[in-house]
Formats: C-alpha cells, sequence, structure tokens
C-alpha cells in the first residue's frame, strides 16, 4: 500500500555513516529532485551501519527545518549490498552519500551506480 | 481479561488523559514539576483520572486523539480510544497502539521554562516516560503490536532516540494526519515494514469534507472551528496549510457529540478564534455573531476561546464592536466571563519586529506594545480573562529588549490576567539545564520572571475565588491551590530582595546558584 505522502514522489537514497553533513546542501538537492518532477512529497530511504532509529541524529536538522515538503523517512538497510539490491532494476533513484571513502561509496562506483556525496561540515564546526 | 476486538488502540498518559476537572488551566499544572505540595496532590489538581466505561474508553479524550479515532472508525476499523489505566483489557486483540501527546518529553513551552528554572522534571514528562515504561507497554510489543505515535510533539522524538529504540516505537507522525493514518494503519495491520517518520506537508492537508466529526466527547468541550491561519509568520508550518473554515454545521454536530456525553461547556479552538471567516487578519462580525449565537443557544455551560490574537482583539472591538457585543449581548446572560490564550511574548518593538512582524496586522509592528495595551484593556473591560505568554531568552534578543517588556509588564498590571513567562531553551541546552540556566539567565530575565510571578500572583486568588473555581464540588481543588498560592507567594516575597540585588548588580544569578538556590522556586 502507497501512502497519500509516497504518491507521485521524488524517492532519494541516503546513505548515513555518521559524519556530519551540511544539511542546507542535502535539502537543496533534494528540493530540486522533487522540483524536476513536479512533485512536493519525497521519500528518503535510508542505508546506515547505525541502527534504526539512531541515524536519524544526523537528519534532525533537516527534518526539522523542512516545513514545505511532505517527508517520509523510512529505513532500508545496514549494508551495501542490501543498497545493491534495493537499486537493481530502478534507474530514476538519486542516490547520496555522506561520506565519500565509506564501503558503501567504494561499492557503489565499484558497480557504476551514479552518487553524490553531500558536503561535510567537518573542519567547519567551531 | 476482555476482549473488545479493538485492533487499533488509541491512548496517552495521564497528564492528557483527563479533563483536569473542567479547568482546562489547571491541565497547566501538569507542565510544571510538584512545587510546594506533595507530587500526587499536584498530579491530582492537574490531572485527575477519567471516567470510563466498561471497557476502558474515556468520557472525554484529548481532541486531537478523536479526530484519530473517528478518521479510522469513519475508514472502518475497530479502533477506540482508551484509557491508559485499561489498556490491559485490550492487548489480546490490540495490533496496532496509537500514541498522541501535546508534549511527550516537556521539551515545549511552557514546561521546558518550568523545568529550567525549577531544575526539576515537569511531572508531564515523568508521567509520559512511566506509562511508556509500564509493563502493559512491555507486553504490547512483545506480543508484535505496532507503535506509531503523533500529534503536536511529534518533534520531540528526534531528540529521544533511545527512548525510541527502546520502546520499540514503529513510525513517528507530524502534521494533519487524516490523509495518512487509515493507510499507514493497513500497513501496520499488513504486517508491511513501516517509514520510521513521516512529516505530513501542507499540500497533503486535509479538505473540510475530509475532517471527520468526532465520535466520543472531547475534553472539556474543545471543538475546531478552522484551520490554518494567514498571518504568514516566517517559519510557521501551520500559516502554509491552506486555511479551512469548518461549517458552523460540524461545529454544532461535534458539540451535540459533547452534550450528549454530559460535557456541558464548549472551548472553540484555532490558532485565532476571531479570524473565524475573517477577511485576511480583519475580523468580521456577521460569521463572528453567528458562531457565538448558534454555540451559546446549544450550550447550557461556559463558552471559552482557545486563543486569540491581541490584534484581532482590537481591531474586533475598536471597528465593529465585536467583543462587547459577544460578551454583553450574546454570552451575558450566560457566563460572568470568557477564558483566552494569548501571545504577548515581547514589549519590544525591535524584536517583534525581527520574530513576529506579522502579529501586530493590521496594525504596523511599531505599535505592538500599545496593541497589547489597549487589547488587555478591551478584555479587562469585557471580562474575558486571558491567559498570556511572553518569551524570554531568544538569540537575538538584547537587555534593552527584556527591560521594554518588563515595562510594558508595569502597564499591564491593572488587567485581570494571567502572565507566564516561556523562556527559550534550545533543544542542546535541555540536556543540561544548570549550564543553561547559569549561563542564559539574566538579572533583567529574572526581574521579568518575578514581574510576571507577582502580576499572576496578585490576579491568581482573585480568578480562584470569584471566577474559575466558584462551583461547590471544586472546593477541594481551591482549598489545594490556595495553599499553594500561598506557599508561592511566601516565597514570592521572599525572593524579592534577592532579585533587587540581582538588578543592582550586587550579585549574579550564577552566585545563587552556587548558594543552593533555584532562581524563581527557591
Ligand atoms: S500567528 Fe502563529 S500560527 Fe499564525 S502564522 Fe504566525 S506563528 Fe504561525
Amino acid at each position: 500500500m502507497t501512502l497519500v505522502v509516497e504518491r507521485n514522489a521524488y524517492h532519494a537514497v541516503l546513505v548515513v555513516t555518521g559524519k556530519k553533513v551540511r544539511t542546507g546542501s542535502l535539502y537543496n538537492r533534494l528540493l530540486r529532485g522533487a522540483t524536476l518532477r513536479r512533485t512536493r512529497n519525497i521519500v528518503l530511504r535510508i542505508y546506515s551501519p547505525l541502527p534504526r532509529p539512531k541515524y536519524i541524529e544526523f537528519l534532525r536538522d533537516l527534518i526539522q527545518n523542512n516545513i514545505s515538503h511532505a517527508l517520509t523517512v523510512t529505513y532500508g538497510g545496514s549494508s551495501p549490498e542490501e543498497l545493491l539490491l534495493y537499486l537493481r532494476g530502478r534507474n530514476d533513484i538519486d542516490v547520496y552519500v555522506d561520506d565519500g571513502k565509506s564501503s558503501f561509496a567504494e561499492v557503489l562506483a565499484r558497480e557504476g551506480v551514479k552518487y553524490e556525496i553531500i558536503p561535510s561540515l567537518e573542519g567547519e564546526e567551531r | 481479561m476482555s476482549d473488545s476486538g479493538y485492533e487499533i488502540v488509541i491512548t496517552t498518559d495521564r497528564t492528557m488523559m483527563s479533563n483536569h476537572h473542567g479547568k482546562e488551566f489547571l491541565g497547566f499544572m501538569a507542565t510544571g514539576p510538584a512545587i510546594g505540595v506533595p507530587h500526587w496532590l499536584w498530579m491530582w489538581i492537574a490531572a485527575p483520572k477519567m471516567k470510563v466505561d466498561s471497557e476502558g474508553k474515556p468520557v472525554q479524550a484529548p481532541y486531537g486523539l478523536r479526530k484519530v479515532e473517528a478518521k479510522l472508525i469513519d475508514d472502518g476499523f475497530r479502533a477506540a480510544i482508551i484509557d491508559p489505566d485499561h489498556l490491559g483489557k485490550h492487548l489480546n486483540s490490540m495490533k496496532v497502539l496509537m500514541i498522541g501527546h501535546h508534549d511527550f518529553f516537556a521539551y515545549g513551552p511552557p514546561s521546558s521554562e518550568w523545568w529550567m528554572v525549577t531544575g526539576k522534571e515537569p511531572v508531564n514528562r515523568e508521567s509520559f516516560i512511566k506509562f511508556m515504561n509500564s509493563p502493559i507497554i512491555k507486553k504490547a510489543k512483545e506480543k508484535g503490536v505496532r507503535i506509531i505515535v503523533g500529534g503536536p510533539a511529534a518533534w520531540q522524538w528526534l531528540w529521544e532516540l533511545d527512548r525510541w529504540k527502546e520502546w520499540g516505537v514503529d513510525t513517528v507522525v507530524d502534521g494533519e494526519a487524516e490523509r495518512v493514518i487509515s493507510g499507514l494503519v493497513q500497513k501496520a495491520l499488513d504486517g508491511e515494514p513501516l517509514p520510521d517518520y513521516i512529516y505530513v506537508g501542507p499540500h497533503n492537508s486535509p479538505s473540510i469534507d475530509e475532517i471527520p466529526v468526532i465520535k466520543g466527547a472531547s475534553v472539556n468541550g474543545l471543538v475546531e472551528i478552522m484551520r490554518g491561519c494567514p498571518r504568514g509568520c516566517k517559519f510557521c508550518s501551520v500559516t502554509l496549510r491552506p486555511l479551512r473554515f469548518l461549517p458552523l454545521d460540524h461545529i454544532l454536530q461535534e458539540i451535540d457529540v459533547n452534550l450528549r456525553a454530559g460535557v456541558k461547556g464548549v472551548i472553540l479552538h484555532s490558532e485565532d478564534v476571531l479570524l473565524y471567516h475573517a477577511d485576511g487578519v480583519k475580523p468580521r462580525p456577521e460569521p463572528l455573531f453567528k458562531l457565538h449565537e448558534a454555540v451559546a443557544k446549544k450550550v447550557p455551560g461556559h463558552i471559552a476561546w482557545a486563543h486569540a490574537s491581541l490584534a484581532a482583539i482590537k481591531y474586533a472591538e475598536e471597528n465593529h464592536k465585536i467583543i462587547s457585543k459577544i460578551m454583553g449581548d450574546i454570552l451575558h446572560e450566560k457566563q460572568d466571563f470568557l477564558g483566552v490564550e494569548v501571545g504577548i511574548e515581547t514589549g519590544s518593538v525591535r524584536l517583534a519586529k525581527i520574530i513576529m512582524p506579522a502579529k501586530s496586522a493590521p496594525y504596523p509592528p511599531e505599535k505592538w506594545p500599545e496593541v497589547v495595551e489597549d487589547a488587555f484593556a478591551i478584555m479587562h473591560e469585557n471580562r474575558i480573562v486571558p491567559a498570556a505568554t511572553l518569551i524570554l531568552g531568544l538569540p537575538e534578543e538584547t537587555p534593552d529588549d527584556v527591560v521594554k517588556t518588563a515595562e510594558l509588564l508595569d502597564r499591564l498590571r491593572p488587567y485581570r490576567s494571567l502572565i507566564v513567562p516561556m523562556f527559550f531553551v534550545p533543544m542542546g541546552a535541555l540536556k543540561n539545564m544548570d549550564w543553561f540556566r547559569r549561563t542564559a539567565l539574566r538579572p533583567e530575565h529574572i526581574d521579568v520572571m518575578m514581574k510576571t510571578l507577582e502580576h499572576s500572583l496578585y490576579w491568581a486568588e482573585d480568578l480562584i475565588s470569584n471566577v474559575y473555581l466558584k462551583e461547590a464540588h471544586l472546593a477541594p481543588v481551591r482549598f489545594a491551590l490556595k495553599l499553594f498560592l500561598s506557599v508561592v507567594k511566601k516565597k514570592a516575597s521572599k525572593l524579592r530582595p534577592l532579585v533587587e540585588s540581582i538588578i543592582e548588580g550586587k550579585i549574579s544569578p550564577a552566585e545563587i546558584e552556587k548558594k543552593g538556590e533555584t532562581a524563581v522556586t527557591a
């Protein structure tokens, strides 16, 4: 069953390994993706070695700063293999990763899956 | 153990599942810790148990829960609101447990302020955590019951991830739920994976036709008259949602539901009651008169307003005499007073321009202090008793802004009202309240807090004896509250010299902390 907030949604995958990223950058990418698909529903599927719902710590700002779009956050799995399995046959999913050096990024690169790295906050925090 | 067959059980903790002796304002005591009286007495004043039927269904329940219940029943689910003490009766049939709250973890106002000022956890937080740790929740989880939580405080779960995990919460829902809830519950019943978090966007807001009529009575007869807000403040999700006015017929149907359950009064709920069918932010007389006349004709009890803006009060009276006509003509024989929550927030024009430029509309923000004073005078003359809020400690605030607020408070002294300061507490600081108290509280804040305490104490006794708790059956509550007030008064008078020393710079708030005294409760 598809929820109203998931209908005609912009679907994206976010890999959360625990690196702090620039929330604004990620949010802008999600809004751009949604706008291109003429929708205000965003479904963000998370792959993370962090347990559920611990990974949300890294999405707090994103969730709290968004008031204009529907946002559904779903947990997909903890390993790159699960992510690959999900992406198989799905060419229209944008993939974002928080750490370009993570095992997820390595596997995605090896398999030729396109992804974007969200700029890190590291070194910018006080 | 009876098996009612309710697959979906909707509930909340005791501080929410109560009608607060029929006096909404007593519910605010649940947002603070027990002060001056034993914990059990505090809980009894703030949140006495609700009457329930043989299945544990409460006679009255929070309005938000009633809406969810109504939507699910209309969509064919076997759903019911059950009092938290009676969940065990439904363990066999329960497949989904839905829990709503206004302030799950006391991170919202005014709970977080109480917490910060007193250094003690508010009773609503204690009560909710105790409820979630209760054996019945554990048993439900062991049985595979799926837990969905939501309501205006859904965001607080983002800061309680360990508890979210520990209690096995499946999904957190934030926003107007009507269009989402049945699909989500169906997914849960079908054993499908559930999303962790859903924020329902403004475009997913239900239309008037999709908003159900409640099936059981709401706490103290609260019924909503509109959704949305036209003021357009920045960062406000309410204003992005479409403005919807519930038709009079819908409102009266809900009042009928309450009357059938013996709830004789009504609280008209809206972000701003006076904007019911308004022309933008300008109240219009006809719809307001029609609404109040129809409601007054129907209910034998009192009418109250959930919220109204001070700008709308001033505009309504000065342009159309709406306030005096409602209070003087329509409600005159029915009631001596009308209660409402209003937001002053600041006495500083500079700060008002930054944090709430649209709040004074249709008047310019430069006139904000004048709008507040005029609205208070209008309410006083017309026997409307406001419970007003102030916000202290905003990041943009300067000491001069706080002084302006203190000056405004002095000018509001002659007007019958309760004024509650709320402290802007960044979420990070909630983990370390002592540090926050020591670093963020400035002498001017303490002065304003003392002024609000003195103002509210000055009027509270009058309100308790002559306005709110006159009924004979409320004598024990009246007595307990007077006891509480006398304790607070005594402490406040002892504090005054200390506060004078702080303001004159002879002693700092941090030094008081070191002496082991808390800033206001001492
Ligand atoms: S007045 Fe309140 S509800 Fe209305 S837009 Fe401003 S913040 Fe939102």
